[in-house]
């Protein structure tokens, strides 16, 4: 009767303890899309981290076709279809979205040889030390200093 | 190009504008308002759930910020309308960020027909008391936060007496503790309504710290709260005497102008008093 007991309890525990982690791997995957999508209505955050209406309507939309079994792809495009690609929090890699992935690296480019070129070159302040003077040089020099007391 | 691929555009079109609205102002709100009307055949036919309720929640915003009471009553149709369908097709729970959203178009439809200010806010009142209900069984801090904030702007329009000012300020304060950190835009606006709590009870330097806190948040993307924050930064520096208050006054002022909000500027023209 005992060993019965421990083992419906077992099953059960198990049971809970995968129903628990489905329903973890879900919402980590509504979360996961969410942060891909721009909040409509939001200043500059994801559908991931806004608490609008909106944001909250998104993420029950994601919640409910990763249920009915769409990809992230199929998920993605239906909001870019009610939305348009602005929606995107990372802009697509052609047309206009090509631009922008183009242009970062390229900025970054010109920026590290401009700067490579500065620190290179010596600052107009900073000028090379005057060489040490002759030892008649320094004798004038002494000479000059002692006038001067 | 097909009739349901015209009316996405124009869908997605009405939600740029609503979101251009709050930077760009009244013409944004004109073009939303115009792009939903002109898709809610295609949307309430083509039976998708989800458009709809897209489509409602848009349809529910942009009325609500036009401002003029016969619309703003429309936007209240709309608003009930989601709640209905979201509570249908979804779990009841699930209709709290909706139902707040209701309770805003009550509270603003109290500001723009004071003369029905009492029944406005009376039915606000009344539909806070599920919201709350709902909110705690789905026991998330999340929509407690938001149907905190929504009950304590509703309190706060009602209050007066330092009583039930005290009750506006203890939904606020309960709502914020709540309020996701992940989501700084809506905790920005919500710390509107508790800056206001703050300022009707005398706590001056805490609304100003509060309300100074959301001005970085709204800067970039958004004139229209911008604006609102300015101008209880003003009631709140004007509350202490600092003459610094003119000069944010006056920026709200313009900001509202910009924007084309006039019922807006009208309000904010008395805000010192």
């Amino acid at each position: 009767m005992r060993r019965a007991r421990f083992v419906v309890a077992s099953l059960f525990l198990t049971f809970l303890a995968a129903t628990t982690a489905v329903a973890a791997s879900t919402e980590d995957q509504v979360y996961a899309i969410a942060r891909e999508l721009m909040c409509p209505v939001c200043a500059g955050q994801t559908v991931a981290e806004s608490n609008s209406a909106l944001a909250v309507q998104m993420r029950q939309i994601i919640r409910e076709r990763l249920q009915q079994g769409q990809t992230r792809e199929e998920i993605i495009a239906y909001f870019v279809g009610q939305f348009g690609e602005h929606v995107l929090a990372t802009p697509p890699r052609r047309g206009a979205g090509l631009l922008i992935w183009l242009t970062l690296p390229a900025a970054l480019c010109v920026g590290l040889a401009v700067l490579r070129r500065f620190v290179r070159r010596p600052r107009d302040g900073a000028r090379p030390a005057p060489p040490n003077p002759t030892p008649r040089e320094a004798e004038q020099i002494a000479r000059k200093l002692r006038e001067m007391d | 190009m097909t009739s349901a691929a015209v009316s996405v555009d124009r869908l997605g079109g009405a939600w740029s504008a609503l979101r251009a609205f709050f930077f760009d102002g009244m013409p944004a709100l004109e073009r939303a308002t115009e792009a939903l009307a002109s898709v809610e055949g295609a949307v309430r036919s083509a039976g998708d759930g989800d458009r709809l309720i897209l489509w409602l929640l848009g349809t529910a915003t942009a009325l609500r910020y036009s401002r003029r009471p016969e619309p703003m009553e429309v936007g209240l149709a709309r608003a009930r309308e989601l709640v209905n369908v979201v509570g249908r097709t979804q779990d009841e729970t699930t209709t709290v960020p909706y139902r707040t959203l209701v309770e805003g178009v009550y509270r603003d439809l109290a500001w723009v027909v004071p003369s029905e200010a009492g029944a406005y806010l009376d039915q606000g009142l009344e539909y806070t008391e599920r919201t709350m209900r709902l909110a705690k069984r789905a026991a998330r801090d999340e929509w407690l936060a938001q149907a905190q904030a929504s009950r304590g702007d509703l309190l706060l329009e009602y209050a007066t007496d330092r009583r039930s000012r005290r009750r506006a300020l203890t939904a606020h304060e309960d709502a914020r503790r709540r309020w996701p950190l992940r989501d700084p835009y809506g905790r920005a606006q919500a710390a509107i309504g508790y800056g206001g709590a703050l300022l009707s009870l005398g706590e001056a330097t805490r609304a100003e710290t509060v309300v100074r806190e959301t001005l970085p948040v709204f800067a970039q993307h958004d004139r229209y709260h911008q604006a609102a924050a300015r101008v209880l930064l003003a009631r709140s520096l004007y509350a202490q005497d600092d003459s610094d208050a003119l000069d944010e006054h006056a920026a709200a002022l313009a900001l509202y102008r910009a924007l084309g909000c006039r019922w807006e500027l009208a309000r904010a023209e008395t805000a010192l008093g």
